[in-house]
């Protein structure tokens, strides 16, 4: 699943995972959070952001169930389930569920840092799990 | 100046739909391209314009088609890279172009090798959100529908049953389509059995993806009533985009409600710019690359309400006899998937009273729609009335 990425927008959020950490923006101006990373505002366009470290709280906003692969890199993981998480904070990420039953819309989950053969990305869990 | 009612679709052409054409995308889509001119009744010299789109360069550039259909000169050339909400957006630029006197005669076409090929289905489309989605295998286009149905689905108190009154109402017009790839009869029951893909889809939520090419030629409206057919004329048309589209073809993480597609953000202003009320509309062609963005389409033109539109198609309202027949070649669904281009082809066929199959009786105004998510455009097509 390793992914090329050398956006140096994104720079910090690479660091952040590699450190275990999910990092977001938050807009100097209106107050707003963002993801995916952005060099700019998507509420206000303005260019001035914080980074901040998200409290890891949130709920499944939509969900897909991949039940066949449909490329060949993901095929040995099937079934498996992805999220949209809105964070508490009023972002949304995307990751995978670590457990494909009992997923629904507006399930609470915690956000954790997976890694797998080196690669860091977003896990959600039910908290308590 | 608008664009409103000054063009026409005035012909239409296909290269055949298959599995596997064993031709090059190019013969086809020049196939397609010299069938819409001869269809139009026009002189191939007479063609100036020529607009087209593509993915990941799995498609033919405008230059290439004027170069084999040996065009003396090009005034209007437009190559966009674009998935589904390009063509009712490209006929639109089309009649943009003929309204402004860039062009006269302008082919809107779309060629792909789209099952033997390049499957749009399954690229890996670069840009700044990948790094997010491939790294969780979020890999699909599928993918990204299907989480859209989910809250879609969720929101408006609808399920699998109403997503599959959309599948077995569409294969019922794909019968009686002699070009259709999918005629095996389909009913609620077989519809459930069919496996899960990516859930909440199932394999007959999913369209089929096909070779071949089809293509329309717009001219203006003054022309088209001198030529062979009756005109389909471009009433109006939209493209639009709402708030935080996004950074590119697969990424939908910024935007706020995957209930609401662009087809809510402009049907006000399109059946306004056409002069026509919901009312007025004799028939409907959807997007459909899936079965979702039908039910979500309707509800977002206004054409039934809030979370009634599994209820709705069930109803027969969308069938030939209904009171809005809507995809009547069985969509992309079943007829297969040239990317919405066969959309608009059919459209046109039924404004003009000379669809092959499912001639909806009173054709007088359609409406048509490209495109499944954060982006998209529509066509009010109508007779010349």
């Amino acid at each position: 699943m390793a992914v090329d990425d050398d956006d140096p927008d994104a720079a910090f959020y690479r660091h952040g995972l590699a450190e275990g950490r999910l990092l977001i923006q938050r807009c100097d101006a209106c107050g707003r959070v963002r993801f995916p990373p952005l060099p700019s505002c998507p509420y206000c366009g303005t260019r001035l952001a914080s980074v901040v470290a998200a409290n890891g709280t949130g709920h499944v906003y939509s969900w897909v169930t991949v039940r066949q692969a449909l490329t060949p890199e993901p095929a040995g993981d099937v079934p498996y389930a992805i999220a949209v998480v809105q964070l508490d904070e009023g972002c949304r990420v995307l990751g995978r569920m670590r457990e494909i039953d009992g997923v629904a819309c507006e399930l609470p989950v915690q956000v954790v840092v997976a890694e797998r053969d080196g690669d860091r990305y977003l896990e959600f869990v039910r908290p308590g799990a | 100046m608008t664009a409103n009612r000054t063009a026409a679709i005035a012909g239409v052409g296909y290269s055949p739909f298959t599995r596997a054409a064993g031709r090059s995308v190019l013969d086809q889509a020049l196939e397609a391209c010299g069938a819409a001119v001869a269809d139009a009744g026009l002189d191939r010299a007479e063609v100036d314009g020529i607009a087209s789109f593509m993915l990941m360069h799995d498609s033919v550039p405008c230059v290439a088609v004027a170069t084999g259909l040996a065009l003396p000169v090009l005034r209007y050339s437009l190559d966009a890279q674009l998935g589904g909400q390009a063509p009712c957006h490209m006929v639109w630029q089309a009649a943009a172009a003929i309204a402004t006197g860039q062009a006269k005669n302008v082919l809107v076409f779309r060629a792909m090798n789209g099952r033997s090929a390049a499957r749009v289905g399954t690229m890996r489309f670069p840009g700044l959100g990948a790094p997010y989605r491939y790294s969780v295998g979020y890999d699909a286009y599928l993918m990204y529908v299907a989480m859209w149905a989910r809250r879609f689905l969720f929101e408006t108190a609808q399920d699998q049953h109403d997503l599959g009154a959309v599948a077995v109402a569409q294969r019922a017009y794909a019968l009686a389509n002699e070009r259709a790839v999918k005629r095996r009869p389909l009913d609620i029951d077989g519809y459930l059995e069919s496996r899960p893909i990516v859930e909440p889809f199932r394999a007959d939520d999913c369209t089929t993806e096909i070779d071949g090419a089809c293509a329309v030629l717009v001219t203006s409206l003054e022309r088209a009533r001198d030529l062979r057919n009756p005109p389909a004329v471009v009433a109006s048309g939209a493209y639009r985009a709402g708030p935080r589209p996004g950074l590119d073809i697969g990424d939908h993480l910024l935007w706020d409600d995957y209930t609401r597609n662009y087809t809510s953000l402009l049907a006000d202003d399109l059946f306004a710019d056409a002069g026509v009320t919901r009312g007025d509309l004799d028939l409907a062609e959807i997007y459909d690359c899936f079965t979702s963005t039908v039910l979500m389409g309707l509800e977002g033109l206004g054409l039934c309400g809030r979370g009634e539109s599994g209820a709705f198609v069930r109803s027969g309202a969308t069938a030939l006899t209904g009171s809005l027949p809507t995809n009547t070649h069985g969509g992309l669904l079943a007829e297969g998937y040239l990317h919405g281009m066969n959309t608009v082809t059919e459209a046109a066929l039924q404004v003009a009273g000379r669809a092959p199959a499912n001639q909806v009786a009173k054709h007088e105004v359609c409406v048509v729609t490209s495109g499944a998510l954060m982006d998209g455009s529509a066509l009010v097509l109508t007779t010349d009335r």
